[in-house]
This record gives C-alpha cells, sequence and structure tokens, in this order.
C-alpha cells in the first residue's frame, strides 16, 4: 500500500483530500471510467488503500483497508467501514471478498506481486479485481512531476506501464478481462482463475 | 468498527481467528476496544471506531 511514502498521507491527508475538490472533472473522470468495469458492488466488496473514501463512498463500496491513520478517519467519516491495514499483510479471511477496487495503490508498493497475491487470497472464487492507476510517462505521470498538489505524493512514486501490470497479474492468477488506457490513466478489469 | 466486519476480518501476520473485546459501543458501531490473536499473542486496538490490524510484534 502506501509504504513509499506513508508519512507523507499522514503529514498531509488534507492537501490529499483536497485536490479532489480541487480537480473535480479528473476526478469524475476517473470515477466514471472505474464504474464502467467494476462490478455492482455488494456487502462484501473492498476497496483496498481506500484513501480518504473518494472513490469507495461514490461507488458503494461499503469496506476499505488503508494504512494511513488520518486517512482512515476521513473514510470513516464518509461511512466506510475501514480497517488500518496494509495490502502486503491484509488482514482480511481468505476467500471473504466478492471484488476487489485497487486505485492509484500501486506506485506506492515496493513489492506489486506479493500485493496482487494477497488480493488474489481474499477474493472469491472467480472474483473480481478492478486497478487503477497512473501510467508510466503517461500525461499525468508527466505533469504532476512537474508541479505541485497530487506531485507531493506522486513525486515519490514508481510507476508502470499497462503491460507490466497485466504481467504482474497474470503471474499471480489473474485473468485481464478489459484494459482502459487513455489521457495517462488505465484501468484494468481482472479475474481471479 | 460495525460489527457486521468481524467476520472477515483475520489477524494479519498468520490469518488466524482474532477475539473481540468492547470497551464501549454505540447503536451504530464499536468506538473502542481491541480484537486479540492467541496464536500471535498479539492484542490490535479499535480506536474511534477504527480497528488498527497493521502487522506488529507480540504484547510483552
Amino acid at each position: 500500500m502506501k509504504t513509499v511514502s506513508g508519512d507523507v498521507f499522514e503529514r498531509y491527508a488534507d492537501d490529499y483530500d483536497r485536490w479532489f475538490d480541487e480537480h473535480q472533472e479528473e476526478y469524475l473522470a476517473e470515477l466514471s471510467r472505474i464504474r464502467q468495469v467494476l462490478p455492482a458492488p455488494d456487502s462484501r466488496s473492498i476497496e483496498v488503500g481506500v484513501g480518504s473514501g473518494r472513490f469507495a463512498a461514490p461507488m458503494g463500496v461499503r469496506i476499505g483497508v488503508e494504512p494511513s491513520r488520518a486517512l482512515c478517519r476521513m473514510a470513516h467519516q464518509r461511512g466506510i467501514g475501514v480497517i488500518r491495514g496494509r495490502v502486503e499483510d491484509l488482514p482480511i479471511r481468505t476467500l471473504s471478498c466478492s471484488s476487489v477496487l485497487f486505485v492509484t495503490v500501486i506506485c506506492f508498493l515496493d513489492d506489486p506481486r506479493a500485493a496482487f497475491r494477497e488480493i488474489h487470497r481474499i477474493l472469491s472464487q472467480e472474483g473480481f479485481l478492478v486497478i487503477a492507476f497512473i501510467e508510466r510517462e503517461g500525461k499525468i505521470h508527466r505533469k504532476y512531476l512537474m508541479d505541485g498538489g497530487k506531485g507531493r505524493f506522486l513525486s515519490r512514486a514508481r510507476f508502470y506501464s499497462q503491460e507490466e501490470v497485466c504481467a504482474f497479474l497474470s503471474d499471480t492468477g489473474f485473468d485481464v478481462k478489459k484494459g482502459d488506457s487513455r489521457a495517462g490513466f488505465c484501468v484494468i478489469a481482472a479475474q481471479k482463475i | 468498527m460495525k460489527r457486521s466486519l468481524l467476520p472477515i476480518l483475520c489477524c494479519p501476520t498468520c490469518k488466524g481467528d482474532l477475539v473481540l473485546s468492547v470497551v464501549e459501543e454505540d447503536e451504530s458501531e464499536i468506538l473502542e476496544g481491541s480484537l486479540y490473536c492467541s496464536a500471535c499473542g498479539v492484542s490490535y486496538p479499535i480506536t474511534e471506531g477504527i480497528p488498527d490490524l497493521l502487522p506488529r510484534k507480540k504484547n510483552i
């Protein structure tokens, strides 16, 4: 989860959350694209790396895991049943989740394969993973390396191409069903094999 | 933390069962308490309605 820059998310949680208000158009476009591929959430859908709940809450995902205490509090205030935890050691029972949402988290991980193995473990048979991320050398990556706002967080991140993420998924037991890469932001839907 | 969350929670380290202790609860959720893993000997706190299940070492 946000292990590379966890302290940044503790210290600047308000700045992180404010970004979504100050960049409504970009935020709503990302939300819309994720909504198109995410199966209808049920009581066993979860967002891993839920942040302040900006994606889970409007999507109807009621459970989230997040390592930052400050962001946990914000997600809790948005009505998410939030658990403080990290993706590499999920405190969630095996086969207990119907779908997993994973938005802009992979870039903060030391070991993405370990994260995908844990997500694979908690998903029910044929459960869905929807992952969204900023692509390496894409429009958003280039923009935010150069200026403020999200750049405070993303300048410490590690970015991947769509092909690299698909390879992680394939290596850890997922079948990629859909991939949508536009404007430097990629959304992939994958199913547990 | 709503009680409905409990069936899906486990120890982040050994993935074993957790035993809930409630200190304060209102009509909607558990506000203060703990989740104990007997296999690891670790007590995970619940504070302000949020269970903290980051991996940690055995309580001494």
